[in-house]
């Protein structure tokens, strides 16, 4: 079947009423954890994780993308509006976002947003679909020395794309690896440091360690820290951007939609950085970059297009490799694999109907976000003016509600508490968790190649190098590891693009 | 010592622990590695990397001097504290007296004590969201939720 026939196949699929109602509620509830600071997209997918394990694997799925790209969508509506990032992605809308909204044009900053987000989305989506089958042949080939190989190297790039220190980002994933191997070794049957502990025998879950680290954890820091909003006054109107917005945003558009795929692709990457290098490439390109600040109408609509163009970017990994290079795709791929399905290259092969389900149902997402976030704009504004006070106490709920409904016992909702206690500890201490949770989702694939391998090999680490796919990949996980450590070589850190932005 | 040099000695005293706990489940060798190979690479690596974040702080006294102090402010920690505590008694807690009668007693701590409400929202608005939690998760999606003593 041709790319043009696979697209009706996902069509068909997606186009049933149940699939369209996921479809809708996934949008739905990205764009509501979008436009509320404190419980981000990974978070929200975690705690409606339960609720999906009684429908079919591609309806569930159809829905949690739908919640992660739909908070692309909703993040820039708090950005703009409040001056507070609706979730991580939106950090810089926030600078010429808001200055915009000052100046009377905040329907022109939401209306850019969300037509700029909807058309990243879907270029993003019509790359997916022509670059995943291709690359899905290739990994065909690919053995266990070639899996470990890429792990690691996919780690490694995540470290080193890492925000603060990259020895600290190192020691997460190693953490993470080490989290996954906790529970009974699938080769020997051994029980592996679970105390005795029944519920750790299947392995530490997934979604109790993500709600922890990124729900739990991420309430208490509010608390203590406060959020004070206030929300933008004025009436909003003019959604619509007229020609001369047009002939300003459609290059930064453009390049987002670039710079958001590419970047997506990445382990890392994803939309946060993925907007950060829209943000500086604009501002690089523009012939004013001393207005930027003041609200530039460039440097809303490059940066949230970039955002929701990174996630179609990182299916690519996820679906065709079986790599998550985000926090978000790592709780797909523990999801997939919880619902019995094999994630990688073969995927495609034996669940087409997921495979081209997800992207077609990607393309109505869009639309639907685009009508949820234009004329119902009215509708999030008053959902921002309810108090954090009276949100957290339901945050929490719904968290410990799902943590307690993925196996009926409060075990798990001890364990996300316990989660949330030491992802609080590694934010004080500029630990970031991304790493751990995509280590901890691929341990158990990297443990089983790296065995494989070495009985493949008959105890030989020159597997590795001898196979010319799995050599290439360890030489460039290793010189990522060696260059900055290179006298003069000057890792460019995201925080000193933090610096450059304030 | 700063906060960057105690956390980077966690680490190391957890990546020892981690290597003494694979050494006991049996290492194997590199032709046949056993359940606590992987385990111990990620224990050495892990007390390697701690005693280099351990190193770099020493040496450039990082985490000396970083403006925002550990905890915000002790009014608002003990809030976070507070909460914690609360999240931990209702999950133990749940088991014993039902999904309804702990979630409107934890609601009621949260919006009572710990950010403090007039007292009909913390009664109305503690016993509203438990129906209503219930009502969607029990009865609509069928989800089962602890009964406890009271069976309910």
């Amino acid at each position: 079947m041709d790319i043009a026939g696979n697209i009706l196949y996902g069509f068909s699929i997606t186009l049933t009423w149940s699939n369209l109602f996921y479809c809708f509620a996934g949008a739905f509830i990205g764009t509501l954890v979008g436009v509320l600071p404190g419980l981000g997209p990974v978070a929200a997918m975690s705690l409606l994780f339960p609720a999906t394990l009684h429908i079919p694997p591609v309806s569930a799925i159809i829905m949690l993308a739908g919640i992660y790209y739909g908070a692309m969508y909703g993040g820039s509506t708090t950005s703009i509006l409040v001056n507070i990032p609706g979730e991580a992605a939106s950090v810089v809308t926030c600078i010429d976002g808001y200055q915009m909204a000052r100046r009377g044009r905040a329907g022109v900053a939401l209306g850019i947003s969300a037509l700029g987000s909807f058309i990243g989305g879907t270029l993003a989506v019509v790359a997916l679909q022509l670059v995943a089958p291709p690359l899905s042949k290739i990994a065909l080939a690919f053995g266990f020395p070639e899996y470990f190989s890429l792990m690691c190297c996919g780690l490694v790039v995540l470290t080193f794309m890492a925000r603060g220190s990259m020895v600290k980002a190192l020691m997460m994933a190693v953490v993470g690896i080490f989290l996954g191997t906790v529970g009974t070794d699938l080769i020997m049957g051994t029980p592996r440091f679970t105390f005795g502990i029944q519920i750790f025998m299947d392995g530490l879950g997934v979604v109790p360690v993500i709600m922890g680290l990124f729900g739990i954890s991420e309430v208490i820091l509010n608390i203590e820290e406060g959020v004070a909003r206030e929300v933008f006054k004025d009436k909003i109107d003019h959604l619509l951007p007229n020609l001369k917005d047009w002939a300003d945003s459609i290059g930064p558009i453009l390049r987002g939609s670039l710079i958001g795929f590419f970047l997506g692709i990445l382990p890392g990457a994803g939309p946060v950085v993925s907007s950060f290098t829209s943000y500086a490439t604009e501002k690089k390109l523009s012939k004013h970059p001393e207005k930027f600040g003041t609200g530039m109408i460039q440097a809303v609509a490059g940066p949230e297009t970039a955002n929701n163009a990174s996630i179609g970017g990182a299916f690519i990994p996820l679906m065709t490799l079986a790599i998550p290079p985000t926090p978000g795709m790592a709780l797909l791929l523990g999801c997939l694999l919880s619902y019995g399905v094999q994630v990688g290259p073969l995927l495609l092969k034996q669940h087409p109907d997921i495979f081209w389900g997800v992207i077609a149902s990607m393309y109505i997402g869009n639309i639907m976000l685009l009508v949820l976030n234009l004329p119902l704009i009215g509708v999030w504004v008053k959902i921002l003016k309810v108090p954090y006070a009276l949100l957290f106490p339901l945050i929490l709920l719904f968290c410990v509600i799902g943590a307690y409904s993925l196996n009926n016992n409060t075990h798990e909702v001890i364990l996300m508490v316990f989660f949330g206690v030491i992802g609080y500890l590694l934010k004080k201490l500029e630990y970031e968790t991304a790493p751990l949770i995509m280590a901890m989702v691929l341990s158990p694939l990297m443990e089983n190649s790296l065995r494989q391998s070495l009985l493949l090999s008959h105890g030989s680490f020159s597997i590795f190098f001898t196979r010319p796919v799995s050599a290439v990949l360890m030489i460039a996980a290793i010189l990522l590891l060696i260059l900055p450590n290179l006298p003069g070589w000057k890792r460019r850190k995201w925080k000193d693009l933090d610096g450059e932005l304030e | 010592m700063n906060r960057e040099s105690w956390g980077s000695v966690v680490w190391v005293f957890l990546g020892v622990l981690i290597c003494l706990g694979s050494v006991k489940l049996s290492l194997g060798n590199f032709r046949n590695p056993g359940p606590g190979f992987l385990p111990f690479i990620t224990g050495a690596i892990l007390t390697g990397l701690a005693l280099v974040v351990f190193l770099q702080s020493r040496r450039t006294g990082q985490g000396d001097k970083e403006g925002k102090p550990f905890l915000a402010d002790k009014a608002k920690s003990l809030k976070a504290v507070l909460t914690l505590i609360g999240l931990l008694g209702y999950a133990v807690g749940m088991e014993y007296l039902g999904f309804l009668l702990s979630t409107t007693l934890f609601l009621a701590f949260l919006l009572g004590v710990v950010e403090p409400q007039k007292w009909y929202i913390v009664v109305l608005g503690s016993i509203l969201s438990s129906v209503v939690s219930y009502t969607l998760f029990e009865i609509l999606l069928k989800s089962p939720l602890p009964k406890g003593f009271f069976e309910f």
